[in-house]
């Protein structure tokens, strides 16, 4: 059938992009940050000593080589054995689940990077902006108007589709679910915006862009989860559900290369990890 | 514009704060009518507690070197680089250095100034 076969190169695509594309995106922006700005002349950016981060590069791509052989052999076996496809979908959405793991496993570990440097910060200086940061110095009217368009147009396609109920409809609890989603995306750019700085180091300009780049990230994922559901409805509804598989697959890939944007390096100042000039 | 706080500096952090606005202001770094940030704001980004930078604010805005509008925010005021050269305190040091003189001068020990002082200091408080 073709939405199998549709369901199979989509699949292989996103095994290739999220388990072998966006990982070496990463691990060649971590070489060139260990090449550029060594220990030696940023010791700021190490609070642990160098191995620990090469023995984490090393495990972070052992991890997406394991996780990319099994896609392809889960994508074998589909091929090989699958012909009803019913497990087309499940496989898609617990497959990416794994391939997302060594991401948020490394956006954990930064986290707690910061934590070490917060620690080992000496300095008795502390600066801030003279200005206030507000949503709009981020995000544009026009794209919050976007992103609350997209919300409503979808709300009321729920409202629409909800008279005709048919099966694997989810009702109102769609709404809830995005709502959720929404409410959490935008906790989590307010306290960006207003709370305490992670980095201690962190410059003002390079927070200012990535609280804006963060912000237009999130704005993307949620008009394009929205988005998906609403196209999974409208699947649902016209009785096409075998497309789904594929139409979820593309979304994972859409959400992979939006994510990828929140690791751009090249515009981060890394002067601020040089050792102060008049540290004792 | 950025401001810079030394934890570490004798001078209290309250007044680094309120120095450094005011000097900001007299350099025309920050306007009449520029909007400054929230207490929570300017807290967390100097990591200091929220009352250190609210005792800030309050003094600055005794001072009308800034004005409160309610939930639109904090604001440089209008008469802000005027208000900006008056040092209140310089100016109870002159004047209390005045009287203290008065008193010696009429034969008043400082032993009998200090009890006075502290009197009117505790009726005013009740």
């Amino acid at each position: 059938m073709p939405e199998h076969t549709l369901f199979h190169f989509v699949f292989l695509c996103q095994v290739l992009l999220v388990s072998f594309y966006f990982p070496r995106k990463l691990l060649n922006r971590m070489r060139y940050v260990f090449e550029a700005y060594p220990p030696s002349t940023h010791p700021k950016l190490y609070p642990q000593p160098i191995e620990y981060y090469e023995k984490a590069r090393r495990n972070f791509s052992i991890m997406n080589w394991c996780i990319l052989a099994a896609g392809l052999l889960i994508l074998g076996v589909l091929v090989g054995y699958s012909r009803s496809g019913e497990w087309d979908h499940v496989i898609a959405m617990w497959y990416v689940a794994v391939q997302f793991i060594p991401v948020m496993l490394l956006d954990r570990s930064l986290h707690n990077e910061f934590k070490l440097m917060r620690l080992l910060n000496s300095r008795t200086t502390r600066t801030a902006e003279l200005r206030p940061r507000r949503l709009l110095d981020y995000l544009s009217p026009a794209a919050i108007g976007l992103t609350a368009g997209t919300y409503l147009a979808f709300v009321l396609l729920v409202i629409y589709v909800r008279q005709f109920d048919f099966q694997w409809f989810g009702g109102y609890l769609n709404v809830a679910i995005v709502t959720i989603a929404d409410l959490l995306l935008v906790g989590i750019i307010f306290r960006m915006i207003y709370g305490k700085k992670p980095n201690p180091h962190q410059s003002s300009a390079d927070r200012a862009r990535h609280i804006e780049t963060t912000a237009r990230i999130f704005m993307f994922v949620s008009i394009a989860a929205t988005t998906f559901i609403s196209l999974s409805i409208v699947l649902s509804a016209f009785d096409l559900r075998s497309f789904q598989p594929a139409a979820q697959s593309v979304y994972f890939q859409l959400l992979a290369l939006i994510s990828l944007q929140g690791y751009q390096v090249n515009k981060t100042n890394f002067d601020v990890y040089k050792e102060d000039p008049l540290a004792t | 514009m950025e401001i810079v706080i030394d934890i570490d500096d004798p001078v209290p952090v309250f007044a680094q704060l309120i120095g450094q606005i005011k000097n900001a202001v007299l350099h025309d770094k920050i306007r009449p009518g520029d909007a400054l940030p929230s207490i929570r704001q300017l807290a967390n980004d100097l990591e200091l507690n929220n009352k250190t930078v609210a005792k800030a604010y309050r003094l600055l805005e005794r001072d009308s070197v800034i004005q409160t509008r309610g939930y639109r925010g904090t604001f440089v005021h209008p008469d802000a680089k005027t208000n900006s050269t008056v040092d209140l305190n310089a100016w109870v040091v002159t004047k209390l250095g005045e009287t203290i003189e008065a008193f010696r001068d009429s034969g008043v020990t400082d032993s009998e100034i200090r009890i006075a002082f502290g009197d009117v200091m505790n009726r005013r408080a009740r």
